[in-house]
């Protein structure tokens, strides 16, 4: 006989509820029946090219910052999520010829040509183009992985940001797309009402972005032809004005080269790593 | 207080309407697991419409008979008329739709899409003004006018799958069809989706959307019922007029006189 403490038991066994949601993806019914399924369970220290690769992605899209948060606490505290991956195969052509449309394309055929043209790169989160009903049975896929982990109450989310990241890191190449659920820590919403946004975003910044999405809320009267959005206490002395103001692609594109190379150094390190432990 | 007698047969009889309702209730929760399903940055996106009744049913399955005859698919043909088949089987049908993926796409550059890391695929294939879908343009040569915006699409798959999880955990079968969903969108359910899958319950005996018998738009038990309706009723031409001549009280005599029995 033995006593266990209770909530490393519970740390422990997250790996046997990523295994019930594997079974549960698997027993997901889809409505092509074809859409085939690999899973990688990363837990412990293989998480922490994951924290690295999202500081990486984040100036490409910046919900990389609240993963990169939210996995550095888990971390930190000693209570790190064990992250499944799920790899969806067979989306990028359609053996299906039921020529619906849905993807852009007349024919399934013509869907396939245009498919096999495209080698997406890391910019994009996902390697499309997906036919849109073998998406929908990858979505009812991951949905299953996400109800069997709410039907065992451990908190969990699906992710594009650790998705992306996998690809990033060389997980599963042979998959077209790939979606991280963590599961844990053991509380009640580590991955929804997140403290790590309002620990460490200052509140003008998070005003800032709702003011970015919803300039009109804070407009006022244009009428005098000064388009200008209220902003602070006395908001009259310092107007802002709802100016819009090109982007800078060069610069991005400049930035996401030298990321691009980040992130294949630690691909490399992060596989070699992979080889060595099997 | 009232007392509920439920069984499956005669099909909707007032004893089967009882049962059908049962499978409504069910239904109806697994609409609103849909629409609680995660989705990318919680945006509502998906609307569901709840039919059932016989003559709701057949219409879904004429119109799916219907589209059968139109697609160049032969087996697309067969897909459409063997789920005609369960269309009518079923107790309730629930639409599930998704209302953005044809107007209101995520914007999010992924390249589900297209393949390229923006949403050019999407914006140049239809009518926009600065990045605001034409939405009256609604005929199309396909039976969907895509292309969708593939996050959308991935997010009704949770919304569908969600629904399916909740059939599963009130043991109701449910399975989805794209034919099903495909022949409602053109009967103006989910009337603001660019997609639709319909989702078919039951409440049987036996689950009407497994072991499904080749030719089944002919060989199934409405159309075997039926033929034992008519070959019963010719078999009728082989009686006679029981108040005077009974073959089988004769032989019911005989079967006594030979056990010793006084008749």
């Amino acid at each position: 006989m033995a006593v266990y403490d209770g909530k490393k038991l519970a740390q422990d066994k997250l790996l046997d509820i990523a295994t019930y949601c594997i079974h549960s993806a698997l027993k997901a019914p889809q409505i092509t029946g074809r859409v085939k399924l690999e899973f990688e369970v990363v837990t412990g220290d293989d998480l922490n090219p994951f924290v690295e690769a999202f500081g990486l992605l984040l100036p490409i899209a910046g919900f990389h910052a609240v993963s990169l948060m939210s996995y550095s606490k888990a971390i930190a505290a000693g209570e790190p999520p064990v992250l499944l991956l799920i790899g969806g195969k067979n989306l990028r052509k359609s053996e299906l010829a039921w020529n619906c449309g849905a993807c852009g394309f007349e024919t399934c055929k013509d869907f396939n040509q245009y498919s096999s043209g495209i080698k997406p790169g890391l910019a994009a989160e996902a390697k499309g183009p997906y036919c849109q009903w073998k998406t929908i049975d990858y979505g009812m896929c991951c949905d299953w992985a996400c109800a069997q982990a709410w039907h065992h109450n451990v908190t969990n989310r699906i992710e594009m940001a650790s998705g992306w990241a996998a690809r990033a890191l060389g997980y599963m190449p042979e998959c077209d797309i790939i979606r991280g659920l963590p599961l844990g820590p053991m509380q009640d919403m580590f991955w929804y009402s997140r403290e790590v946004i309002t620990e460490n975003v200052p509140y003008d910044v998070l005003k800032q972005g709702l003011m970015t999405l919803y300039p009109s809320h804070w407009g006022v009267f244009v009428g005098h032809g000064r388009p200008i959005i209220k902003s602070g206490q006395k908001w009259w002395e310092t107007p802002l004005n709802r100016a819009l103001i090109p982007g800078d692609l060069e610069t991005l594109e400049q930035a996401k080269k030298t990321i691009f190379e980040s992130l294949a150094a630690l691909r490399d390190k992060v596989q070699s790593q992979k080889k060595e432990k099997s | 207080m009232p007392e509920i007698f439920i069984t499956d047969w005669p099909q909707y009889s007032p004893d089967d309407m009882n049962r059908r309702e049962n499978t409504l209730a069910a239904v109806k929760l697994m609409a609103n697991a849909a629409l609680t399903a995660p989705c990318a940055g919680g945006v509502q996106q998906v609307e569901a419409h709840i039919v059932w009744g016989h003559e709701e049913q057949e219409k879904i399955a004429r119109k799916m008979e219907e589209l059968a005859w139109n697609v160049e698919n032969g087996h697309m043909g067969r897909l459409f008329k063997y789920e005609a088949v369960m269309v009518r089987e079923s107790d309730v049908i629930l639409f599930l739709g998704n209302y953005r993926a044809h107007t209101t796409p995520m914007d999010a550059d992924c390249g589900a899409c297209g393949g390229v890391d923006n949403c050019s695929f999407f914006y140049e294939r239809h009518p926009h003004i600065d990045g605001q879908v034409d939405t009256t343009k609604r005929t199309y040569n396909t039976l969907i006018g895509g292309p969708l915006c593939t996050l959308r699409v991935q997010d009704l798959g949770f919304s569908v799958g969600s629904a399916l999880f909740m059939a599963n955990k009130l043991l109701v079968d449910a399975r989805p069809f794209m034919t099903v969903g495909i022949a409602g969108q053109r009967l103006g359910y989910c009337p603001n989706s660019g997609i639709v899958v319909g989702i078919l319950a039951a409440s049987l005996a036996k689950n009407p959307y497994v072991d499904i018998n080749a030719d089944y738009h002919v060989t199934n038990m409405s159309k075997m019922v039926d033929n034992t309706r008519k070959l019963f009723t010719m078999s009728r031409q082989g009686g006679g007029d029981y108040r005077f001549n009974d073959p089988g009280w004769d032989a019911e005599k005989a079967r006594q006189k030979e056990e010793g029995k006084e008749i």
